[in-house]
């Protein structure tokens, strides 16, 4: 039997490139095996061989994510791969999203299996783990012994089984959140009675369909004295000053940024624009005000409608930003608007 | 009330001189017989009939209803009240089960009707109907025939035929192989009985949208009533009819409302885990003041006989999804336990959201199977009905027809096969 | 748009001349239920489920959505939880048909089923066009 061709991909700092500094490095591919590659052709044993390792920077990636996907495939296409492995990217985000998705891109644009590693928690998991087997892995680089063993147990199944590897128990994978039909021993009303004694006698049970989880926030009280109110302004539709000088990312965002627009009338174009890389940026940098509505704010403060416009908004882009980092950005801006006297924020999405 | 259940084993089907049970269990039906019984030339430009046995390479297509052979030998009325009978109220006497038989109905009202029952092959494992033995009738409009009309005229010569095969056999002097006893007494006595254990009733809900989606209580057409009381007995003299058959897998033909497998489970836990009380019968309708009434209704009437708890089944996805968390929410604010079942719509990739609606209430829910899951269903020799949706509808929008002649199609296309009723094994789990 | 409290809002062309206030959209089922979805923002109120009918979103091209005026400025949760639910379902469809995609016998069926479905509700709510009767389909054998 011949070996498997397997490609593989990594960013620039895993293949020696250099860190944040060289994470614009452009789409490059070398034969053979690269940095964890060399583990990983390892693992693959007598089954597989790495015949090529694909390289793109983080910042690369996040910043021209069609254009490169194409280029990335372009490289892995010409190695005439049987599968491509992608990281393991551990906790970095952009990382985790590039790996991702150049795994689903490759599934769906050169029809081959394609395996992942990253730590659960990663954007990139939240992202692709849909569409992606991506073999969980602890949240820094020095998991890679276990991690790389378990990427390359994977990718060989998935090519020896047609892409049904099984569960993720059996074959190591975070769970994708898919519904798969299966066969259990008793009709359906059977198992419905027998639930409802258990729950009846406060006995454990355990649902067939979990109902998908509510993260409802309630509405906060309605603004009782809004004449007096000082109001603040907060998006994630990545509106920053022009230049991004915090360089919020395109997508999967670590961070949030917080802006001085004491004595700004309007967010015009010459002075903003948005950073956020999910959606058609025209009409946002057009005028910026259409995202953050600066313009309108400042027209009812000098009404009177409500007494003054917070001198700071704060900025980020919901782009496949993990739900933790959200709520963290979140609790951070609250924070500090609560320290300073805001009475009531409005939050505009895109 | 108290029904006994007086079942013969079916264990082949043939057509023969005279209809009746064998004594090894080859029921014999007299094929002249059976049409006459069906016939309606008024409404039937033609009326055939045909046999499919488990293991055939058979595939009935579309399938209207199916129905149970089953006559009232002893007590009050006969089946299908309001329907092909009076109305008097049924469910206690003795009934004649003819066990493993069905009568199949194949009408094409609309022409885009799935419904599929193979007798062979992948499809055959996920149809309650490939493992009865199929007396099927197919029919053909009159000329000038309106959809209504056509709809009642199959709905109801299935149920003719159905119990023409049951009483003729009885009448032959069939044998019974097992009588088994459903005895539920008047509130009075079960608020009473076993005082230790939990008291628990039943929101049976039934499809009611209109057109091809409708069912029927006595003869009623059930999106026109306020939730009722209905004695678990009476559904098994057909009490409860379908006048469904959109989408295939998950509406309740007249065969599963005989035999409901809820009311068959909550019966058999009955005075050991759980005080069985009684049945609710509530609607599915479009109309969303509707859906508010006849949920508060539903919830209030199982108030009112002081339930701990109530299995809740759904009929169809969608529109019912609302009624289903409606019913759920009502419940447990009510201090009522539920169990909900229900199938789901995930997508063919499962990664979809399964239902319409939800509510952290619904947090005991079986489910009967992922609808948009693809089968690859296998040519069959012999095709009873009409090859339209095989042929031409699953080739063209649903499915895709290969070219060995084996569809791919979504399992929504297979009657019964993600009966909400919870008839089957068919679950689904997240992966 | 007239003054009467009640608006139906379909693409299915077999409800012209049949209602009272109808709002006729060229178009798939996906923009009758965005169309809902303005009206709603607007202070209207479903009366009807969005998702009748048995069909997958892949199959049944026609929607029809009647409203009621509700009272200005106010939103109905109730409609909008609906309507949102409706999109998703839609939106997560792998293909949508749309009208006139499908052979026109079949294509008469889902019009006709999409007005059966609905007529128990326009009955209720007298929306129906007093002149006319109601719609009716011979099948074809």
């Amino acid at each position: 039997m011949t070996k498997k061709r397997i490609v593989h991909y990594i960013n620039q700092f895993f293949a020696g490139i250099g860190g944040e500094e060289k994470a614009d490095t452009r789409p490059e591919s070398r034969t053979g095996a690269v940095g964890p590659g060399m583990a990983l052709a390892h693992e693959l044993g007598g089954a597989a061989e790495v015949v090529g390792t694909v390289i793109c920077g983080d910042g690369y990636y996040a910043e021209n994510m069609e254009s490169a996907t194409e280029e990335i495939l372009k490289l892995i296409a010409a190695f005439e791969p049987d599968a491509v492995v992608t990281g393991p990217a551990f906790n970095a985000g952009r990382y985790g999203t590039a790996a991702g998705g150049v795994a689903d891109a490759v599934q769906k644009k050169l029809g081959i299996p394609a395996v992942s590693g990253m730590y659960e928690e990663n954007p990139g998991a939240d992202m692709f783990r849909k569409s992606v087997f991506i073999v969980p892995t602890a949240d820094s680089a020095r998991g890679i012994k276990s991690a790389v063993p378990a990427m390359a147990k994977l990718v060989l199944k998935l090519i020896e089984t047609n892409g049904n590897p099984g569960s993720p128990e059996e074959a190591g994978y975070i769970p994708r959140g898919v519904r798969v039909n299966f066969f259990r021993e008793k009709p359906g009303a059977d198992r419905a009675v027998e639930m409802l004694v258990k729950k009846l006698n406060n006995e454990g049970f355990e649902t067939e369909y979990p109902m998908p989880s509510f993260d409802r926030v309630a509405p906060g009280e309605a603004v009782k004295d809004l004449k007096n109110a000082t109001i603040a302004l907060v998006t994630s539709g990545g509106i920053v000053p022009k230049g991004n000088p915090d360089h919020i990312e395109a997508s999967s965002a670590m961070k949030f940024g917080t802006y001085d627009i004491s004595g700004v009338q309007t967010a015009d174009a010459e002075h903003y624009a948005t950073a956020h890389g999910g959606y058609d940026p025209t009409y946002a940098n057009s005028d910026p005000n259409r995202v953050l509505p600066v313009d309108v704010l400042r027209d009812m403060e000098k009404e009177g409608v409500f007494k003054k416009l917070y001198n700071y908004f704060s900025s980020t882009v919901g782009n496949g930003t993990s739900i933790a980092n959200a709520k963290k950005f979140g609790t951070a801006i609250g924070e500090q608007l609560k320290k300073d006297g805001v009475d009531a924020v409005i939050l505009t999405s895109t | 009330m108290k029904l006994e259940l007086q079942r013969s084993k079916v264990k082949n089907i043939a057509w023969g001189e005279k209809t009746a049970l064998l004594p090894d269990g080859t029921l014999e039906i007299n094929k002249e017989e059976l049409l006459a019984a069906a016939a309606d030339p008024e409404h039937f430009k033609t009326l055939s009939a045909d046999l499919a046995r488990p293991g055939e390479s058979v595939r009935i297509c579309p399938v209207k209803d199916a129905i149970q052979p089953r006559y009232k030998t002893e007590g009050a009325g006969q089946e299908f009240p309001g329907m092909v009978s009076g109305v008097d109220t049924v469910g206690s006497g003795k009934t004649f089960v003819l066990d493993g038989a069905a009568v199949i109905t194949c009408g094409r009202i609309v022409g885009f009707q799935e419904g599929i029952v193979d007798m062979s092959g992948e499809g055959a494992k996920y149809t309650p109907f490939s493992k009865t033995m199929n007396a099927v009738l197919v029919f053909e409009p009159a000329d000038g025939l309106e959809a209504h009309e056509y709809e009642k005229a199959c709905r109801l010569a299935g149920f003719r035929a159905a119990l023409y095969i049951a009483e003729a056999a009885w009448k032959a002097g069939a044998k019974v192989d097992e009588t088994e006893l459903y005895d539920l007494p008047p509130f009075s006595e079960s608020m009473k009985a076993f005082p230790e254990l939990p008291k628990v009733a039943y929101i049976y809900m039934l499809q009611t949208q209109g057109l091809l989606h409708d069912t029927y209580v006595y003869g009623v057409d059930a999106k026109k009533i306020l939730p009722t009381l209905i004695h678990p007995n009476e559904t098994m003299d057909g009490a409860i009819v379908s006048g469904n058959c959109v989408s295939a897998c998950d509406k309740n033909s007249t065969f599963v409302h005989q035999n409901n497998p809820v009311i068959r489970s909550l019966y058999e836990r009955h005075g050991k885990d759980i005080n069985f009380i009684g049945v609710i019968i509530t609607n599915e309708n479009v109309t969303l003041m509707d859906k508010q009434r006849s949920s508060s209704y539903a919830v209030k009437l199982a108030s009112m006989l002081g339930v701990d708890g109530v299995v809740i089944s759904e009929e169809g996805f969608g529109n019912p999804d609302a009624d289903l968390i409606m019913n759920c929410r009502k419940a447990e604010q009510a201090g009522i336990r539920t169990v909900l079942i229900t199938d789901e719509y995930a997508g063919r990739d499962g990664a979809s959201q399964s239902l319409a609606d939800a509510t952290k209430e619904a947090d005991a829910v079986v489910t009967a199977g992922n609808a948009n899951m693809i089968v690859v269903l296998p040519p069959m020799d012999k095709l009873i009905g009409f090859a339209d949706y095989t042929d031409v509808i699953a080739g063209g929008f649903d499915g895709s027809l290969r070219a060995d002649g084996s569809i791919e199609v979504e399992l929504q296309a297979i009657t019964g096969a993600t009966c909400e009723l919870g008839f089957n094994p068919l679950s689904a789990k997240t992966w | 748009m007239s003054s009467f409290s009640y608006l139906c809002i379909s693409n299915n062309p077999s409800l012209n001349g049949q209602l009272r206030s109808l709002e006729y959209l060229d178009g798939g089922a996906m923009d009758v239920l965005r169309a809902g979805r303005d009206l709603i923002h607007l202070g209207w109120e479903l009366l009807a489920d969005p998702l009748y009918g048995n069909f997958k979103p892949n199959q049944q091209p026609y929607r029809s959505l009647l409203l009621k005026k509700g009272r200005e400025g106010s939103v109905d949760m109730l409609s909008l939880d609906l309507i949102e639910s409706a999109i998703v379902v839609y939106s997560s469809s792998h293909r949508l048909m749309l009208p006139g995609e499908l052979p026109e016998s079949i294509d008469n069926d889902f019009r006709y089923l999409d007005f059966m479905l609905l007529e128990e509700t326009f009955h209720r709510y007298s929306v129906l066009a007093s002149s006319t009767e109601s719609c009716t389909e011979v099948v074809n054998g």
